[in-house]
């Protein structure tokens, strides 16, 4: 009994480690310059920026990567936000993921709709970076790159 | 009958002695009648075909036909004259039995008198006449019931056409807004990349330059926003998602918008909202794009170096809470105020005339704080400044039920309370329950969730669109179920609670919007006790 939990926390405390020793960050977004925007400015730290262009896409990196953190837009072609955070919930390896939320819709339902989901947090597009830094930090430890 | 008031009569007899006895008899009365004699069944047909008459007589017995069948035959040709039979024999079967085929009433041969065989020839004449009103009538009747139905089947039709329609217009406002919004999104996030010198050194004059692009990136943002509330707006596909919402998170969102305006222009812009303030309930994104639209206007008309100050204050006396936008700028004379407020006043009239000064945003502004069931005002005072101000209720269902029907049109057409529950019920499934029926939330109705699991709709329709109403939540309903990945919605119950008349005033209506309000709570108790 007293081996198999102590397997189990050492499990754990190892997949955290490897996770703050370089945290990659899943970007699922369908516009390309918001890509580039995100990465040019989390280039001063140290962190692996994954590009996924469509919810389903986002998935399959999701399970893939594994990575610490997802950024999604709501709306996209071939899988949307909600679609994405629904599979993601399905699955066990990716149901504790962080999900942020960054969305050019006005609509407030929207923002209802992400919390639904699961989103740990909604941002309204156009994202002061700043604020958008303060909820990655919540989920992931960020180091300046050396 | 003929003009002269002569009835006009085919006598079908192959006795020439019984004809001349008939003939006789008419003449002997006062009513003219005037008489066509046939031998033969077949010359009584063709004698139909070719002239009109009042009445057959005819012989049940004649060579080229016999019995009832005789009657058969000729009703077949005229089922609009009166046929009155001529028989032998007093027998009461023979009678019942050539009634039964189309007869109108028959003579006996050996009771002819004069006066009986006039009375019985007028009198089918005239039923004859009502029995072929009343068919035209049910005729009519049937026409119009057609006519009804086929319009019927065309309006609904026209209506699924028209709900498709609205759909697909507002997916498309969406839309259109959201791809409009994108490419700004990116253009300000660049500057800010560029004007943070992340990519490098930039001189301050590159980046006073950069900042103008922002601000007028800015600005192209909300004149996308404001013309697609406008559009909205003049469509009548602008809905309200009311819910309780903090006024200091809505501010928190379009601070760093402002800030950099008013700090370009060299502007103190100072935000004074208590932490004690209720939340609002009211729509957040309208209640946003109100407080933007004040303040862009307030730090466009305040000189550099003006103060511009956002401020909210609870009242709670009205179950308020009011929020205003006071500026050093130079102020406003009555003339100026006046006109503004005419301008408010023909809000329905309002088009895109003016984009400059206080145009389209004011409106606009007007407008969603009505959606927010608030009033905008203005206090001027020529060279120390201007305050705009509206107010949103809080989450006090009397009063926001008492401003949804202040704002209803004047002549609105009958107010329904629609209670909806659900019976067994996790946060999460009322959340999606709740989200589903915002779903159905048209432009002026208003939806409550008094307690949890159970929502109030007020609506106002007229009576006879309930039904439909309630089909469209049905099949709206049935759509949502299909390809829910997280299973079906929670099965609902609907109950309309109340129907106003003509005659009722406000007061009454909302009398009866606070008992609904209290049979929500307790049905609610009921319901989700007798499930346990």
């Amino acid at each position: 009994m007293t081996n198999t939990s102590d397997c189990y926390c050492a499990e754990r405390s190892g997949t955290s480690y490897t996770k703050s020793a370089r945290p990659k960050i899943l970007v699922v977004d369908d516009d390309a310059d918001i890509q580039s925007g995100i990465e040019i400015r989390l280039k001063e730290f140290d962190v692996e920026i994954l590009h996924a262009y469509h919810g389903m896409q986002g998935v399959n990196l999701a399970i893939e990567k594994q990575p610490s953190l997802i950024i999604a837009d709501m709306a996209m072609p071939n899988g949307s936000g909600e679609y994405l955070m629904r599979c993601l919930e399905n699955q066990d390896s990716t149901r504790s993921l962080p999900v942020i939320v960054m969305t050019g819709m006005r609509d407030p339902r929207i923002r209802n709709q992400a919390k639904r989901c699961g989103a740990a947090a909604y941002l309204q597009k156009p994202v002061v970076f700043e604020r958008l830094l303060d909820e990655i930090q919540q989920h992931v430890q960020l180091d300046k790159s050396t | 009958m003929s003009d002269h008031g002569a009835i006009r009569i085919l006598l079908l007899e192959d006795d020439l002695d019984d004809y001349e006895l008939f003939v006789k008899h008419l003449r002997r009365t006062e009513q003219h009648f005037v008489v066509d004699h046939v031998p033969a069944m077949q010359d009584a047909l063709q004698a139909l075909q070719v002239k009109q008459y009042d009445a057959v007589l005819a012989d049940l017995n004649v060579p080229d036909s016999n019995g009832h069948d005789t009657i058969k035959r000729l009703k077949c040709e005229c089922n609009t004259i009166p046929i009155i039979a001529i028989t032998g024999v007093d027998d009461p079967d023979v009678a019942r039995n050539i009634l039964s085929v189309g007869a109108q009433d028959y003579i006996v041969k050996a009771e002819l008198s004069c006066r009986s065989v006039s009375r019985i020839i007028v009198h089918a004449v005239h039923r004859q006449r009502a029995v072929n009103e009343i068919a035209d009538l049910v005729g009519e009747l049937e026409k119009r019931e057609n006519l009804l139905q086929d319009q019927a089947l065309l309006l609904r039709r026209k209506n699924e056409k028209l709900n498709s329609l609205y759909r697909t217009a507002q997916e498309l406002v969406d839309n259109v807004s959201h791809d409009l919004r994108t490419p700004l999104t990116v253009i300000k996030d660049f500057v800010g990349i560029l004007s943070e010198e992340i990519l490098g050194p930039v001189n301050e004059k590159q980046k006073s330059l950069l900042d103008r692009i922002n601000i007028r990136t800015d600005d192209l943002a909300i004149m996308v926003d404001d013309l697609l509330d406008v559009s909205k707006l003049g469509a009548g596909l602008l809905g309200a998602w009311r819910r309780a919402t903090s006024v200091a998170e809505v501010v928190d969102g379009i601070l760093p918008m402002l800030e950099q305006r008013s700090s370009t222009r060299k502007i103190d812009f100072r935000i004074d909202i208590p932490s004690s303030l209720p939340k609002a309930f009211c729509d957040a994104e309208k209640l946003s794009r109100v407080i933007t639209n004040l303040c862009v206007n307030a730090i466009k008309f305040t000189p550099e170096g003006g103060d511009v100050c956002l401020w909210a204050t609870h009242d709670p006396v009205e179950h308020g809470i009011t929020v205003g936008i006071t500026d050093t700028g130079d102020g406003m004379d009555v003339a100026s105020l006046n006109r503004i407020f005419e301008r408010f006043q023909q809000l329905e009239r309002s088009s895109i005339d003016s984009t400059k000064g206080f145009g389209l945003g004011l409106n606009i502004a007007q407008q969603l704080s009505r959606l927010n069931l608030g009033e905008l005002a203005v206090e001027s005072e020529v060279g120390k400044g201007s305050t705009f101000s509206f107010s949103v209720p809080c989450q006090e269902y009397h009063e926001v039920f008492r401003r949804w029907l202040h704002y209803l049109p004047k002549t609105f057409e009958c107010v329904h309370f629609i209670r909806i529950e659900i019976a067994e019920c996790t946060a999460k499934e009322i959340e999606e329950f709740d989200f589903f029926l915002s779903c159905m939330l048209r432009r002026d109705d208003l939806l409550l969730q008094p307690v949890p699991g159970a929502w109030l709709f007020a609506l106002d329709i007229p009576k006879s669109e309930f039904q439909r109403w309630e089909e469209r939540l049905s099949k709206k309903f049935t759509e949502a179920n299909r390809n829910r990945p997280l299973g079906p919605l929670p099965d609902y119950f609907v109950s309309a609670v109340f129907r106003s008349d003509d005659t009722q005033s406000h007061e009454e209506i909302i009398e009866a919007f606070d008992f609904a309000l209290q049979r929500c709570a307790r049905s609610r108790t009921e319901l989700v006790g007798a499930v346990e």
